[in-house]
């Protein structure tokens, strides 16, 4: 009876001849691991100070600010996953390209995360049939331009209101820029194959809940991924090096979307980073909350997970070159120059 | 990983999420007012953790039932078989059950996607290591200008950016406004940008935050901190560039998390009184005219005393 895992687990499949041997479950490994961890808490206490001092705690500030919106991109990913017929996506979105792309970009507006809780909902939309073009200016544009963080920056930037209007710009249009590429020149087979659900399997709350164990624990566990890779990278690479910069403009605007992919700031407040610098021209600061919530460490990492490595290795080159495109002509725009 | 150890992994962050919450030590890496939604959103893991392994383990006692004892052996489908050998079963996709599929059809890949086990990382470093907030190297590392956006001087040489930027076309100086609009050097020198910050707090000596202290002894046109002494807490740090001997008073500022900690500092003369790190209570006053662009625009304050202090219970301003 207690063994009910194990034999899950290792069960022998239908006809294969010759027997496994005995593997303990993930449940038992799992309890191993905590229990070896509390165990040697000392002897891991003092391993642990190889890491650069404040790795930890940048990594696990990423996670825990990270996990509500999370939560909230998985709440909704399941929703749709369990009560919203496909039927639905079918009759709210224009049936052509050339529509439904801008159409998903806008309704990014409704979304009040940050960017990692959009990646498990943009693949609940392609789960239940969206096109993928749309799918993804969805992912693009919600992170971007919803009012907690438009809010957010008009905040930060209070004696620069247009830096909202222009990061709602730059923002929406990156987000249909390459969701109109991609309709273009994407191919099915870059993204991980799909499996359909059976239609009328396990529709309401079994659904819903099962929908949000593993949306969550396959988002989060590559969050962690983007974590540690942005946390090395924030306190290996010393921050001073950007203030260095600010005098040519094509620099510091490069400076700018590289830091911003690198840093993987929440899109909820990178708009009081970008302020801070203060040696940045104003366009190169729109560049910075452009490339942010579009692409960056940590997502490349949730998205290769999510929708597979050969996605990723196409997806996030293109999404850093429009958004750094379209921030910078934007700001050219908005702004009158670079200033 | 299978649906129960994915299960009881979420339960786990939940309630690992809940303990540093109520314990208060979340402060450490967010802003308070995350407390609320962090305290939500590892009440829903936790029990949508349970609810997720109530249902799973109802789902093995369905299957033994029909099966006669035997655990859950379904008909690979064929696409989730597909997916299975290349290893790109999406988690997203995979219905309900499947795994039980996948892990009856492909014994050698029961566990169908390894990345819930990363969740184990930031749980074991909170439960092992707990983090400390960031100190004194956070400072030395992310230490930049203090020279608010709008105040600070501009670097570039052209003529065309530093003394036409002066006058900036919101009628000089507006309040981190962000704008890249900068004072000339020799601007700033000359002709100190200020602004008028309402009175100080009432009562002697009185507490401010040093983010605060900074800007009043940068900014403030009445030069209020230069005049009155206040208390600031803050943990003792190296000196910055351009500074030679003496230690800092510093703290970090962070607007969401520790993420984007910005450091704001201090400089006191002479010989530290404590090690580098340990929170101190100091009544200080700010000295005239040595906050410059080679320093950083860190003001060097006069210590009328100071006393050690335990660590505040949030550690960071904002």
């Amino acid at each position: 009876m207690t063994s009910v895992h194990q034999d899950r687990d290792t069960e022998p499949p239908a006809g294969t001849a010759h027997r496994r041997r005995w593997r303990p479950g993930s449940l038992e490994i799992l309890g191993l691991v905590l229990l070896l961890a509390l165990l040697l808490r000392d002897p891991l206490q003092r391993w642990s100070k190889v890491l650069p001092s404040g790795w930890s705690t940048v990594f696990v500030a990423i996670c825990v600010q990270a996990t509500p919106f999370l939560v909230l991109g998985v709440l909704v990913s399941g929703v749709i996953a369990a009560f919203v017929p496909a039927r639905f996506f079918t009759a709210v979105l224009p049936r052509r390209a050339a529509l439904a792309v801008p159409v998903a970009g806008v309704c990014g507006i409704a979304l009040p995360g940050c960017e990692c809780g959009s990646v498990p909902i943009a693949d609940r939309l392609m789960d239940r049939g969206v096109r993928p073009s749309a799918a993804l200016a969805f992912l693009l544009s919600a992170p971007a331009i919803n009012p907690v963080v438009l809010v957010a920056t008009a905040v930060a930037f209070t004696a620069e209101p247009r830096m909202v209007w222009a990061r709602l710009v730059a923002g929406l249009a990156t987000a249909v820029v390459v969701g109109g590429v991609w309709e273009r020149l994407g191919r099915p087979e870059w993204l991980r194959p799909r499996v359909r659900r059976p239609v009328g399997d396990a529709q309401g709350w079994p659904a819903f809940v099962d929908a949000v164990r593993g949306d969550f624990t396959q988002a989060a566990g590559f969050l962690v991924i983007g974590a540690a890779a942005a946390a090395t990278l924030q306190t290996v690479v010393p921050r001073a090096f950007m203030e260095h910069v600010g005098g040519s403009v094509v620099l510091s605007i490069l400076a700018m979307a590289v830091l911003a992919f690198v840093l993987a700031l929440c899109s909820e407040s990178d708009a009081f980073v970008a302020a801070s610098f203060a040696t940045i021209p104003v366009v190169g600061k729109l560049v910075f909350l452009t490339v942010g919530p579009a692409v960056d460490v940590k997502l490349v990492a949730m998205q290769s997970g999510t929708f597979g490595r050969r996605f990723a290795v196409r997806f996030a080159p293109l999404t850093f070159v429009v958004a750094v495109v379209v921030g910078t002509v934007t700001g050219l725009l908005f702004f009158g120059g670079w200033r | 990983m299978n649906r129960q150890a994915q299960s009881v992994l979420m339960a786990l962050v939940g309630g690992v999420l809940l303990a540093v919450t109520v314990s208060g030590r979340y402060t450490s890496y967010v802003k308070p007012g995350f407390g609320p939604l962090l305290l939500l959103a590892g009440g829903i893991l936790v029990v949508a953790g349970v609810a997720a392994l109530l249902l799973s383990l109802r789902d093995d006692r369905r299957r033994r039932a029909e099966h006669g004892g035997v655990p859950a052996v379904a008909e690979p489908v064929p696409a989730v078989a597909a997916a299975a050998e290349t290893g790109h079963g999406s988690t997203g996709a995979v219905p309900a059950g499947d795994e039980a599929v996948l892990q009856g059809g492909h014994g050698h890949d029961h566990d169908r996607s390894r990345a819930p086990w990363l969740l184990l990382a930031p749980v074991l470093v909170l439960l092992v290591v707990a983090p400390p907030a960031l100190g004194a190297e956070a400072v030395t590392r992310n230490a930049g200008s203090q020279a608010v956006a709008g105040m600070e001087a501009v670097q570039q040489p052209s003529g065309a950016g530093a003394e036409d930027a002066a006058g900036g076309t919101s009628g000089g100086y507006a309040f981190n406004d962000g704008s890249g609009h900068g004072e000339g050097t020799a601007a700033f020198a000359k002709r100190r940008p200020t602004k008028q910050f309402p009175p100080l707090p009432a009562g002697e000596d009185p507490a401010i935050g040093i983010k605060e202290f900074v800007l009043r002894a940068l900014y403030d046109a009445d030069d209020s901190v230069g005049d009155t002494p206040v208390t600031v807490v803050g943990f003792v740090a190296p000196a910055g560039d351009g500074w030679t001997g003496g230690y800092s008073i510093a703290r970090l500022a962070i607007s969401c998390c520790a993420a984007d900690a910005t450091p704001m500092r201090i400089h006191v003369d002479g010989t530290p009184p404590y090690p580098v790190d340990t929170w101190v209570s100091a009544v200080v006053t700010a000295r005239a005219g040595t906050a410059a662009q080679d320093n950083d625009y860190v003001p060097a304050a006069d210590v009328v005393s100071m006393q050690r202090v335990t660590q505040p219970a949030d550690p960071y301003e904002h």
